[in-house]
């Protein structure tokens, strides 16, 4: 069974439509690339699979199911936004996510913390920008999901911590588990992605893996998408 | 998950009421000082005591608005603003996130009712003695419990007193959700309904009120029953104003969510 299928997803803000007919079909175990430049739709999608958004028409099914509780235990969500509380300490979200949360691996996070160099018992407030993010990110990577949706997962954090980054993404998720990551820093992700998506004014220009592309194209992922996407 | 949701609700809204609390009490304390020292020194200690005691009015009209300020934003900045994307991908029901906020916010309440209700006995109970407090409370329940028709229009006033403040919350949440409809001057659509709400049902309850006297002018009913018929109004009104008020912001949060 696919971990992702959106049949048909289209979505309308009042008169414009950011996402058109989109099928988008993601198996277990795949790291997938969301590529596309800025209102192309990226977020809107993701947040559509959080049930964040209603679609205006078209289905979503998450490991089989619709959209609801029963996906948001499978589903790890990085928003392109810190959702942060700033008076908490970094060891309460680390209680919250686990009380919430029962997939969460309270003793990965924490490991994760210490190579970044974060202090649980610092609030968030203490916090700079950057190093929220990370925290952020541990959370949302420290928990066993099935499929994670990362929006932006590296566009605020420091180029060192990016690599770092990378490498927690793919060493903490299950064999099984599949990640797609929205972004348009291609270059620094294109090294780990299986397959790659490419949207465009809310369409899906091309859904292919990421070797067979630079096989056709003979270019990398990155180039390929600067050509696409060309102003 | 709806109690954890809750004991998170507390940790976020407690640590601004606890704090004014314990200032009320203490301020309740210090006056109950300066009286203790007027009795028994006999000396004129007029200034300070009016200072502490406008210093206790002034603490008490913080917290009432720091209630409402709290109802307000924990509501918006929890649900509706980043923080919401956290708290929409919980896998809890919708509805488990309104009344989490719902019953919290209400809890603070009759918390600010009854720190008030001791404040005012520490303050000004310096010439009573334990048992004239006991029995001032023991006189309150013997009356409820007096007869049928007392205890009935007691339990209704305490319904009343409940779905009143319930359906204030509520209205609240209503108000602030619907503005989720634009994306501009979110504050000044949710004030603009709230007014408008309001004034309607203001005018509306008026209507109701006036109709009704007229009609029971000249009835034969007694007090009692006229009593238990503006109860049954007003508490049918309430439970399907909180139904419908909590239907709305849900269908709301559910289906027109709209992040900023």
């Amino acid at each position: 069974m696919s971990i992702l299928e959106c049949r048909g997803l289209t979505k309308n803000y009042g008169q414009r439509r950011a996402l058109n007919r989109v099928d988008i079909t993601v198996e277990p175990g795949r790291i997938v690339g969301l590529l596309g430049p800025n209102g192309s739709g990226k977020s809107t999608l993701i947040k559509l699979c959080n049930s964040l958004l209603t679609p205006t028409a078209g289905t979503i099914r998450i490991n089989g199911l619709a959209p609801g509780i029963e996906t948001k235990s499978i589903v790890s969500y990085l928003p392109d936004v810190t959702y942060l509380n700033n008076w908490m300490r970094v060891s309460d979200l680390l209680d919250f996510f686990a009380d919430f949360y029962t997939d969460f691996d309270r003793n990965k996070a924490l490991d994760m913390l210490k190579n970044l160099r974060i202090e649980p018992h610092n609030t968030l407030k203490s916090l700079s920008k950057g190093n929220k993010e990370k925290v952020q990110l541990i959370l949302v990577m420290a928990r066993s999901a099935l499929l994670y949706l990362l929006d932006e997962p590296i566009g605020g954090v420091d180029p060192a911590a990016r690599d770092y980054i990378l490498s927690t993404i793919i060493k903490n998720r299950k064999h099984a588990a599949s990640v797609i990551i929205s972004t348009h820093l291609i270059y620094d992700i294109e090294q780990v992605l299986d397959d790659v998506i490419f949207l465009k004014e809310g369409s899906v220009v091309l859904a292919e893996t990421a070797d067979e592309l630079r096989r056709q194209c003979g270019t990398s992922v990155d180039m390929y998408f600067r050509e696409v996407f060309r102003c | 998950m709806l109690a954890k949701l809750i004991k998170y609700e507390f940790k976020a809204t407690g640590r601004y009421f606890l704090p004014l609390f314990g200032t009320m009490l203490a301020i309740a304390l210090i006056n109950r000082l300066f009286q203790l020292l007027t009795h028994v020194t006999r000396t004129n200690l007029a200034t300070p005591q009016a200072i502490s005691i406008s210093l206790s009015q002034m603490l008490f009209t913080a917290i009432m608005a720091v209630a409402l300020v709290i109802t307000i934003q924990r509501f918006n900045k929890n649900l509706l603003q980043n923080e919401g994307y956290l708290s929409f991908t919980l896998p809890v029901k919708v509805e488990h996130l309104i009344l989490s906020k719902l019953l919290t916010s209400f809890t603070w309440y009759i918390a600010n009712a009854i720190v008030l209700v001791i404040s005012m006995l520490l303050a000004y109970s310096i010439n009573m003695s334990f048992s004239d407090i006991t029995n001032f409370f023991n006189d309150i329940f013997n009356l409820w419990f007096s007869s049928g028709e007392s205890f009935l229009i007691g339990v209704e006033l305490i319904i009343v007193s409940i779905l009143g403040t319930f359906s204030s919350i509520l209205l609240i949440y209503t108000c602030l959700s619907l503005s989720m409809l634009v994306n501009n001057h979110r504050w000044l659509l949710a004030f603009g309904m709230y007014f408008a709400f309001s004034t309607i049902e203001q005018l509306f309850a008026s209507f109701a009120a006036v109709s009704l006297i007229l009609l029971l002018s000249d009835s034969s009913w007694s007090p009692f029953a006229i009593s238990q018929l503006v109860a049954s109004i007003g508490i049918v009104f309430l439970l399907t104003r909180c139904i419908g008020l909590f239907s709305l912001t849900l269908y709301m949060l559910r289906r027109r969510l709209n992040l900023l």
